[in-house]
């Protein structure tokens, strides 16, 4: 196996939370002492060198709808951006709801095909019909640590409450992706002045908050432990905010687009800012960033959704969501520490130690994990070429970031 | 990060010379713009408000593409194109092939392939017809007869023509109250803005809180909510009463129509309260008894009739001007003459 000598490199280790400028050898994806023999040298000035990190949204379309991506070419560019440890919602088709062989399948795939580790979480409910609780035992020797009934609705709160009992019973964590059907009715938009002057229907910011407050309530009368990911609104982190402080077994994440992005970019029907939660307003996006500040909202994740050319190709409320996001995800991050939110290690613990905590694999992550090599000088432009994903869609398209992922040791 | 601007609708209806080639909303065009389109309108209607016929687009082929059912606004533009001698093909299309799991962009591209040079496009979903403009028939020249709830612009400058005829007075010093269903209406969005770049300076949006639309109040000084009707229409020059549409409110936004026509309905009450020589215009389809009394819509101070008259002066203008900017933008023909 090769040795690598990096110098002078930034090493960021969010385990031993050290923040040092030194000469490092890897082997094998692990850092060691010395060496006797080195194959290879770096010159890791002004370069940082962080763990692989831990997502804990994205979907990589396979099974069932390999049209915008596979577990070969998504595991690849996570990967290759330094993403080891991915973890995924249920709604593939078919739903992972009880099937022990497609766990395995599916996890064996994405190791062999693109070289990740792939985490499931099982569906809540039967089929994600809303109705009756999925086989959560089943899931949980399959390997599941969590459940959640993804984008999918209940049909009522009754179901929620029960299954809510049931996954508590398991000792599984409980993912939810807050969201009142009937307060988002057929949305696809903010609902501020942008979408209102375009017509388009929308999601008002109550259609997230009624959600959480409600499950808070219910996650209060069960004892189970909660994570609620994709947080989009300015008022979702002070429930959020509310319910840790009370002591409430809930965790949470955001999106890293949500950390930049607004729905000013849903102006003219740019179907490429089309994406569930939407972009929602500066000041949400100033509260989002503040939650992640304060460790209200937990860890950030990627959200990455590949979508092939012909899914945006329709007019926007007719376009699929989503947005790609593994091949801008450390440049996002980087410009979050040069505009002073984060110093760099800060940054770090939230793409890599926390969410696998929040995941419940912290010992397998320091197991598994190796090393990203990250320029975060490094200039480039966000195109078909330089996006790896099979999925192309991104609003950021033609715009130059700065910082990425150069090598991944593993 | 200022990406937006790639997508703004007027880089995409406005040819490098920045005349129209494609007629998607007012949004981002000038007074200029309007006015041209108003003044070429009016080029097509002699002094006793007949129509005019020019043989502007002789050979060329408007296909109506009307996704969502008209019946109004389809034979006005049919009209209007067989007025300026283009072969008018009315295509049946009610979501039929896109029923059979054809994409819209494959529907519109076999349409481009029949030889079409404009479409007259209705949709139920908002901004389509810019996607089509940018994304699908860029050489088409592309008018919008109406997206889901964004914009209605040829209904806006129809409005705008019978305005500037029937008041005779500039459009700085007019009052304007629209009422009604603001929130669901491509009517309403269109005229505020086509009256803000008009130069209006006093717009009053008249509505339950239910149908107004949300952030409406960020359009600007010269558009004023009301909740109540009578403060509204006071001292007004124009009111423009606009049709409940039960068909797009998903929300329990009203208790009944009779108690919206008690609240809001034009009646010769209100009507008394505006201008003695108040214009009362409705974009119709009109539901007597709800928005607006019989006595109103058929009374002296009504335009109704000559809003639709108008509307055949006014899609000839945007018929010719888009074709002509589209024609300049292949280099077919060096400045637009109308």
């Amino acid at each position: 196996m090769s040795i690598v000598k990096i110098e002078n490199v930034r090493v960021l280790d969010p385990i031993q939370k050290t923040d040092q400028v030194k000469t490092v050898y890897i082997k094998n994806g692990k850092l060691v002492d010395s060496a006797d023999q080195i194959d290879e040298t770096i010159d890791g000035q002004g370069k940082w060198l962080m763990p692989t990190m831990v997502d804990l949204c994205a979907r990589l379309r396979e099974p069932g709808q390999q049209q915008h991506g596979t577990l070969k070419s998504e595991g690849k560019a996570a990967r290759a951006n330094g993403i080891l440890h991915v973890i995924t919602p249920p709604d593939s088709k078919p739903i992972v709801q009880d099937n022990g062989a497609l766990i395995h399948g599916l996890i064996e795939k994405a190791q062999l095909d693109g070289g990740i580790y792939l985490h499931i979480i099982g569906a809540q409910t039967q089929g994600l019909n809303g109705k009756q609780p999925a086989n959560m035992a089943g899931l949980k020797k399959g390997g599941c640590t969590a459940v959640s009934n993804a984008n999918a609705a209940f049909e009522n709160d009754d179901v929620v409450i029960r299954t809510l009992e049931y996954a508590a019973g398991l000792d599984l964590t409980v993912v939810f992706y807050a969201e009142e059907p009937q307060l988002a009715k057929d949305g696809c938009a903010h609902e501020g002045f942008i979408a209102s002057r375009q017509g388009l229907p929308m999601i008002p910011a109550i259609a997230e908050t009624v959600a959480i407050a409600k499950y808070l309530l219910m996650i209060e009368a069960t004892g189970v432990k909660a994570h609620f990911g994709l947080l989009s609104c300015g008022a979702s982190v002070d429930l959020i905010r509310a319910a840790k402080a009370k002591g409430l077994p809930v965790t949470s994440d955001v999106a890293m687009h949500q950390l930049h992005l607004t729905e000013q970019l849903t102006d003219g029907f740019n179907s490429l800012a089309h994406v569930r939660p939407p972009l929602r307003s500066e000041q949400d996006k100033a509260l989002l960033r503040q939650g992640v500040k304060e460790g209200v909202i937990d860890a950030i994740c990627t959200h990455h959704e590949p979508l092939s050319s012909s899914a945006k190709m329709a007019p926007f409320a007719e376009t699929q969501p989503g947005i790609t996001a593994f091949d801008t995800y450390v440049a996002l991050g980087v410009q979050l520490i040069q505009e002073s939110l984060f110093e760099p290690l800060e940054w770090v613990e939230k793409v890599t130690s926390i969410p696998a905590q929040v995941a419940n694999m912290t010992e397998r992550w320091q197991q598994e994990a190796g090393w990203v090599l990250v320029d975060p000088e490094l200039e480039w432009v966000v195109s078909k070429e330089t996006i790896l994903s099979q999925g192309k869609n991104t609003p950021l398209l033609g715009q130059t970031l700065k910082g990425k992922a150069v090598q991944t040791f593993i | 990060m200022h990406i937006a601007a790639l997508h703004q609708p007027s880089q995409v209806q406005l040819n490098q010379q920045g005349n129209l080639k494609h007629f998607l909303t007012i949004e981002g065009l000038s007074k200029e713009s309007l006015t041209k389109i108003l003044d070429t309108a009016q080029s097509f209607l002699d002094d006793n408000n007949n129509l005019i016929n020019r043989p502007l687009l002789e050979g060329l082929t408007v296909m109506n593409l009307f996704f969502e059912n008209s019946t109004r606004t389809r034979t006005t533009f049919e009209a209007a194109a067989k007025r300026l001698s283009a072969n008018v093909l009315n295509i049946d299309i009610a979501r039929s092939s896109t029923s059979k799991g054809e994409t819209l962009r494959d529907t519109l591209w076999n349409l481009e392939a029949m030889a079409a040079d404009i479409f007259v496009v209705r949709h139920s979903s908002s901004g389509a017809a810019h996607f089509i403009a940018k994304d699908v028939c860029p050489k088409v020249a592309i008018i919008n007869a109406g997206d889901g709830r964004h914009a209605h612009p040829t209904q806006a400058m129809l409005d705008m023509l019978t305005i500037r005829r029937e008041t005779k007075k500039p459009f700085e010093a007019l009052s304007v109250a629209i009422i009604g269903d603001i929130k669901h209406s491509r009517v309403a969005r269109s005229n505020v803005a086509a009256l803000q770049t008009l130069g209006c300076k006093d717009i009053r949006v008249i509505a339950p809180n239910t149908l107004l639309p949300v952030g409406f109040n960020e359009y600007g000084e010269n558009v004023r909510l009301f909740n109540k009707m009578d403060a509204g229409v006071t001292d007004c020059d124009v009111i423009i009463a606009l049709r409940i549409q039960n068909e797009r409110i998903d929300s329990p936004a009203l208790s009944s129509q009779s108690e919206f026509y008690k609240m809001y309905g034009l009646n010769k009450e209100r009507l008394a309260l505006a201008k003695p020589d108040c214009i009362v215009m409705h974009p119709g389809p009109m539901n007597r008894g709800v928005e607006i009394d019989s006595s109103i819509a058929d009374g002296d101070q009504s335009v109704i009739l000559k809003q639709v008259t108008n509307g055949i002066a006014v899609r000839m203008a945007v018929l010719a001007l888009a074709m002509q900017g589209q024609l300049q933008e292949q280099g077919l023909i060096e400045a637009i003459a109308l």
